[in-house]
């Protein structure tokens, strides 16, 4: 069940309208909940929705477990939970990749072995319901909160709005705000459908777009496109893959808050970022607090030795760019990244040591840094888009070989390429103004003015709505 | 000091004032959209969702249009350049998309198409169709086709596309009317993975694999033949191959046989067979199979039907192969 689709639409027009009517009620709230979410789930397919109630049930009992034991048995038991949620994930997204990888390493070694060839499809969602459990058991371990009711849990686990494809809510984030009703006389409504109709515009009219329009395209057929052209798919790819991702979580972040959850933000002008390290706390931000504060400060974080600091980022950024899929393409994806980081954090402490004064913040400096650091993240846009190492091999050699004309470049794909990035450079305050003055307006008011705004943005778009890129993963 | 204007906070408001909101939006925005909304319930396939969608959607858009409330959207799609005529289902004047069943037998009109070969200079020039199943295989054969150096093929695949809905995507009225402007020498077309689905002959809806829907089957896969040749092209059928699934395997042996059949019947058409390249050594679906160096490659995608990249690749190197056994000086020496 999309976003931008009716079913949805009916779908939460019917349980927006049981939150709040069940909010006093709060067991009642929380068995429809969990079932709503289940039924959400299972509308993609009915048979994952037993992979989260398992997941559901194993973290729980983790999680009262750790709460319950001391000393070695209580790491003994985090452990397990780690593998446990580590190995389904791994199953999941792994299994093909590593039985071929075994047969073919056993088959050129003239070893031939009859290994189980299942084909295992990947549930939707998998990645980002593991690692919330991940941080529920590990946030028990770490002593900052007890474990709550199982039906909480299986609330928190599989509450739909972020279930598919984040923001990544932290245990910590979501459980404290189920601890009493949400307040039906204080809804954050104005920013809510600010966000989702704005999401719903980045896919619709843009993302989708501009994937069909060219992305595809370059992407898949790189030698029919001249270097121009694959450059226009390239920063093409850079907007469509922010506005596909960040529209999913802006419109997960809108329908929580019109049901009284407050998410964390996703995103935050990601294309300003003034370094990769920037980038990173701009871009699928709930991933990169996660893997800080699960991965990289458990490895030993900015703690110890230059060679292990920079080992801890290089591990941290490739272990999440496998995060994405078993392809080298996504492993270098991350080494990029991660050693970009490590050259940065080189770069800053070598000046610090010399004493070098910091460099003038001009704003010249500004743009010739964010067009670096922009066009470092569409090369790894690149690797991340084209699958395997081949075809990015092909795009980037079509770009600096395919001389000629570009009539595939055309105004509207330009259009929207300099809207997408040209939206990131809106003042927070124009965004805070907008808001506060429709907030201003009556009930009926706003739902004309919404309405309006989804006639448009539905006809602006294509027919049919093609899947967030983020389910993939 | 400069005192900068304050920000005024947003407006939290009750729950039922968000809620009305809403509806209102949604209800309001359904009359605004009702044309697109009643295309979507009408593209449903034939059964019960789609009746209780069009039941629903058709008073809508009737209420809509009387109240003058799908001009804003009539507007904006004037605005864009496009009207009720260049929506994605291409409507050309003659035959009726719902005309009786009337299998074609007839001989196609053009059968003096004639094989040269061709060379980096004047390449082969290649249209690629279908459905979403040329997804990946489409792009595969344009770019196996490049290395060649004599193919210059461009893909023209339309997702949920296929034959029986005619409602939906009309592909012989798009290919006469896209064959003059691409003039393609060969034409390379695969559907069959969306049109498994009822089908509504003047107005009756007829169940799919009863022999009546196969005999209208046959009579839509005779015009897409006729009309895919109709400029003089050679057209390569791809037949369907073995699907996950036992009972859609069988359906795809029914289509097939109806793409042989008719194959057959048109000097012009030829079926390149697919089955046997995703079959294990028993003759069973296998997702997994051994590519051309030796290795061991994911080939479908976890529904069972759609290709990976080594599927299409697969499938693309052995249309390839039959094609320049077809174009090679050899063949038209013979």
């Amino acid at each position: 069940m999309l976003f931008p689709t009716v079913d949805f639409a009916i779908f939460f027009v019917v349980v927006l309208t049981a939150n709040w009517f069940l909010m006093p009620h709060q067991k009642a709230w929380r068995v429809v909940m969990l079932a709503a979410s289940f039924f959400f789930y299972g509308s993609w397919d009915y048979r994952f929705t037993a992979l989260l109630a398992g997941s559901i049930l194993i973290n729980q009992a983790f999680g009262v477990a750790i709460h319950r034991s001391a000393g070695r048995r209580r790491h003994r038991l985090v452990s397990g939970a780690v593998a446990a949620n580590l190995g389904i994930l791994g199953f999941f997204k792994y299994y093909g990749f590593m039985v071929t990888s075994v047969a073919n390493t056993l088959e050129a070694i003239g070893l031939q072995a009859s290994l189980p060839l299942l084909q295992v499809v990947l549930p939707v969602g998998i990645s980002f319901f593991t690692f919330q459990a991940l941080s529920y058991v590990i946030d028990i371990y770490r002593g900052k909160f007890e474990p709550v009711p199982l039906l909480d849990f299986g609330v928190y686990l599989s509450f739909f709005p972020q279930l598919v494809a984040g923001p990544i809510v932290r245990a910590g984030e979501f459980l404290p705000q189920l601890k009493k009703p949400r307040d039906p006389r204080r809804v954050d409504s104005s920013r809510a459908f600010y966000l989702i109709a704005v999401g719903l515009a980045k896919k619709v009219a843009i993302a989708d777009f501009l994937a069909t329009q060219i992305v595809d395209g370059v992407f898949t057929t790189p030698g029919q496109f001249s270097s121009l052209e694959v450059l226009i798919g390239i920063y093409g790819y850079a907007v469509q893959i922010y506005c596909d991702f960040s529209a999913y979580s802006d419109i997960a972040i809108g329908v929580a808050l019109l049901m009284g959850f407050s998410f964390p933000d996703n995103f935050n002008a990601p294309y300003t970022a003034l370094s990769i390290r920037d980038f990173w706390r701009r871009w699928h931000m709930t991933l990169s607090r996660w893997l800080r504060d699960y991965l990289y400060i458990p490895l030993g974080g900015s703690r110890g030795s230059r060679p292990s600091i920079y080992r801890n980022l290089m591990l941290t950024m490739l272990l999440g760019g496998l995060w994405h899929g078993a392809a080298w393409s996504f492993v270098l994806w991350g080494g990029l990244h991660g050693g970009w980081l490590a050259y940065e954090r080189w770069r800053d402490e070598r000046r610090q040591a010399r004493a070098l004064p910091a460099p003038l913040d001009t704003v010249g400096r500004r743009i010739i840094t964010r067009l670096i650091v922009f066009h470092l993240v569409c090369l790894g846009w690149v690797l991340f888009r084209a699958g395997s190492l081949a075809v990015a091999g092909d795009v980037l050699t079509r770009l600096v070989t395919g001389w000629g004309p570009a009539p595939a470049v055309t105004p509207a794909i330009l259009l929207a390429i300099l809207v997408g990035i040209g939206s990131q450079y809106v003042s927070r305050g124009a965004v805070v103004r907008v808001q506060a003055a429709f907030s201003r307006l009556a009930p009926a008011l706003q739902g004309v003015t919404l309405a309006f705004a989804l006639a448009a943005i539905d006809g602006l778009g294509q027919e049919g709505v093609a899947a967030f890129i983020y389910f993939q993963f | 000091m400069i005192d900068r204007p304050r920000l005024q906070p947003r407006r939290r408001s009750p729950a039922g004032h968000a809620l009305l909101a809403v509806i209102i939006a949604l209800g309001l925005g359904s009359l605004l959209n009702a044309r697109a909304l009643d295309r979507t319930a009408n593209n449903l396939p034939y059964g019960t969702t789609r009746s209780v969608a069009v039941a629903v959607t058709e008073p809508l858009h009737s209420i809509s249009s009387f109240l003058f409330l799908d001009r804003p959207r009539q507007a904006l799609d004037a605005l864009l350049g496009r009207s009720a005529s260049t929506e994605p289902t291409v409507v050309l004047p003659g035959p009726d998309p719902q005309e009786p069943i009337t299998p074609s037998t007839t001989a196609p009109p053009v059968e003096d198409f004639r094989l040269r070969t061709p060379t980096p200079d004047n390449p082969l020039k290649v249209w690629i169709i279908g459905d979403s199943l040329m997804e990946l295989l489409g792009p595969s054969i344009v770019n196996e086709g490049e290395d060649s150096g004599v193919v210059d093929a461009e893909v023209d695949f339309q997702f949920v596309s296929g034959l029986t809905r005619r409602d939906f995507f009309d592909w012989p009225a798009y290919a006469t009317e896209q064959l003059p402007l691409v003039q393609p020498e060969v034409v390379i077309a695969m559907f069959g993975g969306n049109d498994g689905q009822n089908a509504n002959v003047d107005g009756v809806i007829v169940e799919r694999w009863t022999p009546e829907w196969i005999e209208f089957y046959r009579s839509r896969v005779a015009e897409a033949m006729d009309t895919f040749t109709l400029e003089g092209s050679q057209l390569y059928w791809i037949a369907l191959p073995i699907m996950a699934n036992d009972l859609f395997s069988q359906h795809v042996q029914l289509m097939n046989d109806v793409y042989r059949e008719e194959a057959s019947k048109r000097p012009a058409v030829s079926v390149i067979e697919s089955w046997d390249l995703f079959t294990d050594e028993s003759g069973n679906f296998s997702a997994y199979l051994t590519n051309q160096d030796g290795n061991l490659e994911l080939m479908r995608y976890g529904d069972g039907v759609h290709f990976t990249w080594a599927g299409a690749r697969r499938l693309a190197a052995a249309i390839l192969e039959r094609m320049q056994t077809d174009w090679s000086a050899e063949s038209q020496a013979g």
